[in-house]
């Protein structure tokens, strides 16, 4: 074999190997990728059906159990009428500030004229500072009612955040109508995975634009895609 | 180790060659345009995502875009922002003023709003009774919002309609960044192809970027004019100063600051690259060397002066925006030069022993650290504590990389510290300026207006320690650590848009 010959092939095969190992290091990389996006759509969703359309901008009322050592305007129950609860709610998320340190002691019912629809139990501190407090029972259909939310123990205080409203349209609480009402989220029963929620993403992903439907969706994963699609095949194929 | 010193020695101290803009973008290789496209791809995705008006200020550069294409002209600085009847009810009915800084409350979520929003743009249509974004941002130069006047136009139809457009002319914009970051990193890195690439998607793929870069915000632009600065001067360091690249340079800073008053900031260190380069090259302290140095200030500064006196003469409106907003010094604000050093030492680093810490004991983490790793939305939109904390590991690791392949190549560094020293000073004034700025702001409302998107200018270095981190890992492993630079950048655009989701839509 002719000396020189072998010579030349030697930075080639270089590149060459220098290249394989870039496509390899790139598809591992991808690989974990693709797991890591996997695992995280496979914890649980927020699941969140709806909101009540309430913003929460600001404290709208203060609740204790009790009232008259928490201070002027504090009440012990706050219920706001005319909710429109979806069916398949299975817990009731509350904006409100508290001190965090203790469980949170409140409850939570659900009434439809008279009827009690549910009552929710065993309140707790979710993850993004509100209080989150899951019903007895999903709710089978959707219900237009009243939410009620108590405070039960006598040394915490909640300060219930939302927007204020029109004069008629406020939470009511100790007989009188206050100035605004609570920002309340609904979530689904078993939260479940981000993939049993991603048709319901993908419908609100297609709305608000200047034009909805699912082709707003797929076309920022086909951009994406496309966009990592050229940016491996851009470095794979780069000389070193 | 000849090789390797060859990458960083390529720098010329004698005649100047092949600067002449037509040569350069003649011969940009199809790996910038490829790297370009992504950036491209990147933004638009992310101006679908992002719901309408949830980039920061995007509101009023929209606004002010509308009153230039309704009026013909700048607006008019003002007390208060006023919108157009179409915007105002698009506003109204995306819940604009209830979702933006606070996670929990959510957009158009069901076809009835959906449905409204649509039948309410329809019925609104005025489009000439706001006042163009007159506090926020209706101090600035034009040039973005005359830019953005072309697919304004063409759109049409509805405030979304034409929003969509001009986001995606702004996605465009990101390419042309990352096509010059590419570039630059062609002039610093000479005979490293490959980590030209790994430096110019890491850019491309930089979530912060292309969330920015994927709505109507001034910044875009900046962004794209910085980047093609950068070039210019890199090319100049490397190749020499010609008229011709002195007439690019300065038309990349003028473009600069006719889009936002922070490139003020780059000013200085632009000046002192350009007197640095012509006294190089000429090789004695004489006013010959001055020459191109002062061709290239005056294309700088030419446009930005009849600006100025357009300003005073034709729109009546002051002949710096800056001093009527709250970047404004009055006469109860009271800076001082020790404030304002203290202040920017704690912009950007830690309270020292004895210090005031008006931002608190560690702002330099939030906003700097948090927010270029993620804050979207209206900053309110972050992840968990340990995703940032985690961050400092990859962070940490190509710092690490790209100073062993500086100290590996000590000797050309040595040669080529007039370069570094000309990077050091655009970036150092360049930050000075933001916090500058920030201190007014600070002394008039107490608040901390530091926002990671306003270093992005420096988007390019960013890239070049990408490079630089590739090529520290040494030869053998290069390609494989480059690959993993790359699929990390991918992997933190991917999970931003995915919180973004989360945070929007979930």
């Amino acid at each position: 074999m002719d000396a020189s010959a072998g010579a030349e092939d030697e930075p080639q095969d270089a590149a060459g190997e220098r290249r394989r190992r870039r496509t390899i290091a790139l598809a591992i990389g991808f690989a974990l990728l693709a797991l890591g996006v996997v695992a995280t759509l496979s914890r649980d969703a927020k699941g969140r059906i709806r909101t009540n359309g309430v913003p929460a901008q600001a404290v709208v009322a203060i609740a204790s159990a009790d009232p008259g050592g928490a201070g002027a305007g504090a009440v012990r129950t706050v219920c706001q009428d005319r909710e429109l609860i979806p069916s398949g709610t299975g817990a009731i998320r509350i904006a409100l500030t508290g001190f965090r340190r203790v469980p949170p002691r409140l409850s939570l019912t659900v009434s439809e004229g008279e009827a009690v629809r549910d009552a929710g139990r065993a309140a707790r501190w979710d993850a993004d500072a509100d209080v989150l407090v899951p019903l007895a029972h999903p709710l089978a259909r959707s219900v237009v009612g009243s939410v009620c939310i108590a405070a039960l123990a006598p040394e915490q205080r909640y300060w219930l955040r939302g927007a204020a409203v029109g004069a008629f349209e406020g939470a009511r609480a100790g007989g009188r109508r206050l100035p605004g009402r609570v920002h309340l989220e609904y979530l689904a029963a078993d939260g479940g995975s981000w993939w049993s929620s991603i048709a319901t993403i993908a419908r609100r992903m297609g709305l608000g634009h200047a034009w909805s439907g699912a082709s707003v969706p797929l076309l920022i994963v086909l951009l994406t895609l496309t966009s990592i699609a050229l940016g491996a095949w851009q470095l794979a194929r780069s000389d070193s | 180790m000849a090789a390797g010193a060859h990458e960083l020695t390529r720098a010329r101290v004698a005649a100047p060659q092949g600067g002449r803009p037509r040569g350069l973008l003649a011969r940009v290789p199809l790996a910038a345009w490829a790297c370009a496209l992504v950036a491209i791809l990147n933004a638009a995705a992310w101006s679908l995502l992002t719901p309408p008006f949830a980039v920061p200020d995007e509101q009023s550069h929209y606004a002010y875009a509308e009153y230039l294409a309704e009026h013909g002209r700048p607006p008019v600085p003002a007390a208060e922002d006023l919108y157009s009847a179409s915007q105002t009810v698009a506003l109204r009915d995306l819940r604009f003023e209830a979702t933006r800084f606070v996670p929990a409350n959510v957009g158009v979520w069901t076809a009835f709003e959906q449905a409204r929003l649509q039948a309410d743009l329809r019925t609104h249509r005025e489009r000439a009774g706001g006042n163009g974004g007159a506090k926020a941002v209706g101090g600035e130069p034009p040039l973005y919002y005359a830019l953005q006047t072309i697919p304004y136009r063409l759109a049409g139809g509805t405030v979304l309609d034409r929003l969509a457009l001009m986001r995606l002319a702004s996605a465009l914009l990101a390419g042309v960044t990352v096509l010059f970051s590419f570039l630059f990193l062609r002039e610093l890195l000479p005979g490293v192809p490959w980590a030209w690439t790994v430096g110019a998607l890491g850019v491309a793929l930089q979530p912060l970027f292309a969330f920015v870069s994927g709505g109507v915000n001034s910044d875009a632009l900046l962004y794209a004019a910085a980047a093609a600065l950068l070039c210019g001067l890199a090319r100049a360091l490397r190749r020499g100063l010609t008229p011709a690249l002195a007439v690019a340079i300065g038309s990349a800073t003028a473009i600069a600051l006719l889009t936002k008053y922070n490139a003020l900031g780059l000013l200085p260190g632009v000046a002192l690259a350009l007197v640095a380069v012509g006294l190089r090259q000429e090789g004695a302290l004489r006013a010959r060397a001055l020459r191109l140095p002062a061709l290239a200030l005056a294309v700088a500064l030419a446009p930005m002066l009849l600006a100025m006196a357009l300003d005073v003469t034709l729109w009546h409106r002051p002949a710096i925006g800056a001093s009527s907003s709250e970047f404004a010094l009055r006469a109860d604000i009271r800076p001082t030069l020790l404030g304002g050093l203290s202040y920017a030492w704690q912009f950007y680093a830690i309270p020292l022993p004895g210090m005031e810490a008006p931002l608190g004991p560690l702002p330099f983490w939030e906003a700097w650290i948090e927010g270029f790793v993620g804050l979207f939305g209206w900053v309110e939109t972050e992840w968990r504590p340990w995703v940032y904390q985690l961050a400092l590991v990859p962070l940490a690791a190509v710092l690490a990389l790209a100073g062993r392949a500086l100290l590996a190549r000590r000797d050309a560094l040595r040669r080529r510290r007039l370069e570094l020293l000309v990077y050091a000073l655009l970036a150092g004034s360049f930050m000075l300026f933001v916090a500058g700025a920030s201190y007014v702001v600070h002394l008039r409302t107490h608040a901390n207006v530091a926002q990671a998107r306003y270093l992005l200018p420096l988007l390019p270095l960013w890239g070049a320690l990408l490079a630089l981190a590739a090529r520290g890992a040494g030869r053998r492993w290069a390609p494989v650590v480059g690959s993993a630079i790359v699929v990390l950048a991918l992997a933190h655009d991917v999970f931003a848009q995915l919180l973004v989701v989360s945070r929007y839509y979930a």
